[in-house]
């Protein structure tokens, strides 16, 4: 998520880094649960980023980087092996310390993913400038920050969370690696995804009849596949919920309801037995992904 | 047998007098396992859920019920300092299902955690069940029956879905663990395999992994080395768009081994055999 103009330069504002000088990359190991710091080199100039979920340099090897163990701090030490990765002039050290502290400082002040300067430069004339740059920001540490909800790519609103995407089925799940099992299942026959709708593992009831007008909603969507799980909600209870739901308006779409768990096999009767026009029950995961593309082929047809 | 949990396994719930903590209490009581109390601070001295008692600190109820695990389930803004307040009063193992804690903070507590005998399940994670023996968490009981496979998960929903469709083809489990699916948790797929391949009980893993950090790699490279018994992997996340965020927090492709395709590669060429669908998975059994 990268936030917009604005709350960047608040954000470095605030810090008060200098603009000038080199560069340097927060960037985090998370599998180690260590921060680290790693400097890359394109065309003589450096850049780097500080992140605490990933490299945002896939393809490039970094010319050097230092893991920070956040119980006991960041070191000069590891910035003058920064420097020296470098090969910058000892009598710049000094300086590019002090930039990589500020950076960290940020980082850690404002619940930052990653801080990338880029590149950061030190001039013929020994100035140091930042040419660019952007800050990931952690949105789960939003109840401590100043900032507002930055936007984001996906949203979660009243405890669905919302994925959209760019084909033509709109996945309705509770649970996201059962979201992508599913939308892996449509890709596979030949499929596309417009959106994942996930309403986790609570309050399904709830939840599913705006989830439902939400995927409705979306205009790119030609069905909509609800794939649950139940634990402990009773599958009958969420199949009259869809029932009450598809009486009170019309079906934009195919509906495909794939239920398991507490009373799937009653409450994939319930919704058989309805019998209501373009409201289809399946048992299998699987057959739910097919039935959802073979309805969705015959609609770009129709 | 079973890994971590057991007929022993004394459970505290902080936060029980919460919404959340009050339905894991209950599904746990009712699943037979030995819930001792709860800790919500200021509510000391009240009675939480069927009776059992509430207290102030883990310190006192550890003292006063000789608790051996606890279940976090408090809110995102406090489930570190619950954490913290768990390993400081000498509990040995912790899962916390709370979803959303700040990523600084929980690389904070791994570092400190590495320094403690505690182990910590999660976050977001559902916890982990030993099928007719104990829960810590909220995996639902009636999905599992008791066996020899042994489920390792960073998604809490496809383990359901696989603990029950072996569970209704016949196949029992020996222990469900669900790791979470935050970027950084206490205990990764290679520590469960490690207990897993110890575990008497234990005679076949199934690993469940999805996009996002390099876990599964971790794993294979354990699996190459150390394991003797033999894994089944399921991988999900192959059509996910690249910098988009599935779901959960560790589930984004941020570099080229980070894909469901380099995951799978990885275990396969470790000897997992592989599924890409919850029926080829079944097949294999």
């Amino acid at each position: 998520m990268i936030p917009d103009a604005e709350f960047v330069r608040d954000i470095f504002t605030r810090a008060a880094l200098p603009v000038a000088e080199s560069f340097n990359t927060p960037y985090s190991d998370t599998g180690q649960a260590v921060a680290v710091i790693r400097l890359h080199s394109e065309n003589n100039r450096t850049s780097g980023s500080i992140t605490v979920s990933a490299s945002l340099y896939p393809h490039q090897t970094p010319v050097h980087q230092e893991q920070i163990r956040l119980s006991s701090g960041f070191h000069d030490y590891q910035c003058r092996a920064l420097a020296n990765a470098l090969s910058l002039p000892p009598a710049h050290w000094n300086e590019f310390i002090a930039i990589v502290h500020k950076a960290f400082a940020c980082h850690l002040a404002n619940d930052a993913l990653s801080i990338t300067l880029e590149p950061l430069v030190l001039t013929p004339a020994h100035l140091w400038v930042v040419e660019g740059g952007s800050v990931r920001i952690d949105t789960n540490a939003r109840f401590r920050q100043p900032y507002g909800a930055p936007k984001m790519p996906s949203a979660v609103l009243g405890g669905v969370s919302f994925v959209p995407l760019s084909g033509c089925i709109t996945c309705i799940v509770n649970g996201a690696g059962l979201g992508m099992l599913t939308l892996d299942s449509i890709a596979r026959l030949g499929g596309t995804t417009a959106a994942l709708i996930d309403m986790g593992s609570d309050g399904l009831l709830e939840k599913l009849s705006p989830a439902l007008e939400h995927a409705a909603s979306i205009p790119s969507t030609h069905a909509i596949l609800i794939n649950l799980f139940a634990g402990f909600t009773h599958c009958t209870d969420i199949a009259a919920s869809i029932l009450a739901w598809r009486r009170e308006r019309p079906l934009p779409c195919p509906v495909i309801v794939r239920l398991a768990g507490f009373d799937a096999e009653e409450a994939l009767d319930l919704i058989m037995l309805a019998a209501l026009d373009g409201l289809f029950s399946v048992a299998e995961s699987d057959q739910a992904a097919a039935l959802a593309v073979q309805l969705t082929a015959q609609w770009a047809v129709g | 047998m079973s890994i971590l949990i057991g007929k022993n396994t004394r459970v505290l719930v902080q936060g029980m007098t919460g919404r959340e903590g009050r339905t894991a209490a209950e599904q746990m009581i009712a699943y037979g396992t030995d819930v001792v109390g709860g800790v919500t601070p200021y509510k000391g001295g009240e009675w939480g859920v069927r009776g059992r008692p509430v207290f102030d600190s883990v310190r006192s109820a550890v003292n006063a019920t000789e608790a051996n695990a606890s279940l976090i389930t408090v809110a995102a803004p406090q489930a570190v300092d619950a954490i913290y307040e768990a390993v400081d009063a000498g509990i040995g193992l912790i899962a916390c299902i709370t979803e959303g804690i700040p990523m600084l903070d929980m690389m904070r507590l791994i570092d400190v955690l590495r320094t403690t005998s505690t182990r910590l399940i999660g976050a977001n994670s559902p916890g982990l069940l030993a099928p007719e023996q104990s829960s810590l968490g909220i995996v639902p009981g009636y999905i599992t029956r008791r066996g020899s496979i042994g489920i390792v998960s960073r998604s809490s929903s496809l383990m359901y879905e696989i603990a029950y469709g072996l569970t209704i083809r016949g196949f029992g489990q020996s222990t469900l663990v669900g790791i979470g699916g935050d970027p950084v948790i206490g205990t990764t797929f290679v520590d469960i395999l490690d207990l897993f391949e110890e575990d008497l009980e234990t005679e076949q893993i199934i690993l469940i992994g999805e996009i996002g950090g390099d876990l599964e790699q971790q794993a294979a490279d354990f699996i190459k080395t150390r394991m003797t018994k033999p894994v089944y992997g399921l991988v999900v996340g192959h059509s996910a768009p690249h910098r988009v965020r599935m779901g959960h927090a560790g589930a984004s492709i941020e570099r080229a081994e980070e894909t469901a395709a380099a995951k799978v590669s990885a275990l396969r060429a470790a000897g997992v055999r592989t599924a890409d669908t919850l029926a080829e998975l079944f097949a294999l059994f």
